[in-house]
């Protein structure tokens, strides 16, 4: 058996190891990103449920892994596309006991309300993030949140680059509209659409 | 005397409204546990010569054989 090096070989490499005769090459894919797939679970579900998923992410992320592409280096973006499905399914798991319809987007809005304190600023924030169309929403935080380029939040939804940036463009013009260019409330949201990485 | 690394005044606050705990590290050990457990599976059915997965189809053959002689 080969060996793999792991503190140099990307994830890319590290994913192929794995589906050529190394699987346990997966296991520092995951170390990496650990505590960021955590804590995208834990910024729309809270921190018991991400707790309770962050292993179903793992699993299927190790099952699925044969249909990874090398080529991309990071497989951040891959895993929280796999969180968000994950995540999707619970939340429908959880509204079909309640008998209600399932979202079609992540809404981590409930989760947002109960960290807030009572900072007025960060309330106004809040409503006005939340004003948006919940597809707007989700590129939004994927970039904020997650400090995704605008390319690999498309990439996690499973949608066109060009509509990713459209879609965070219409959310920094609604944010600066809603809260006022110079206002104290002001987000940094010039900089959301220029990461690269 | 300006500091090396410029500081924003305030921090975003779109970025401190996503600010979570980090999480503990038996909720990191736990869930590379079950990923574990199903990575030794998987190593298990797999030639050691080769590393190639046997897989269950082989399993499934070797079931047959069985089936056949008896």
């Amino acid at each position: 058996m080969e060996a793999f090096s792991r503190s140099v070989e990307t994830d890319g490499a590290l994913i192929e190891w794995s589906v050529r005769g190394r699987p346990d090459a997966f296991v520092e894919v995951v170390q990496r990103h650990e505590v960021a797939v955590h804590g995208f679970l834990a910024r729309r579900a809270g921190r018991e449920v991400a707790d309770d998923l962050l292993a179903e992410v793992w699993l299927r992320a190790f099952a699925a892994r044969g249909g990874y592409d090398p080529a991309h280096a990071d497989a951040l973006p891959w895993l929280y596309g796999i969180a968000r499905n994950v995540l999707r399914e619970h939340w429908r798991a959880s509204l079909q006991a309640a008998e209600a319809p399932a979202p079609d987007v992540v809404d981590p809005w409930d989760e947002v309300n109960a960290r807030l304190d009572s900072d007025a600023r960060a309330r106004a924030l809040t409503a006005a993030v939340r004003a948006l169309p919940a597809s707007v929403r989700e590129v939004l935080l994927l970039v904020a949140w997650e400090q995704l380029t605008p390319a690999e939040a498309a990439d996690v939804l499973g949608i066109p680059q060009g509509t990713a940036r459209s879609r965070l463009h219409r959310a920094r013009t609604a944010l600066r509209l809603a809260l006022g260019e110079e206002g104290p409330c002001r987000p940094n949201t010039h900089n959301l659409s220029t990461r690269t990485r | 005397m300006q500091a090396e690394h410029a500081q924003p005044e305030y921090p975003d606050p779109l970025t401190m409204l996503g600010l979570v705990a980090a999480p503990s590290p038996e909720v990191l050990m736990a869930a590379r546990e079950r990923l574990w457990s199903a990575v030794a599976e998987q190593m298990l059915v797999m030639r050691p010569d080769t590393g190639a997965a046997e897989a269950s189809d082989a399993r499934q053959q070797g079931m047959g054989e069985r089936g056949r002689e008896s």
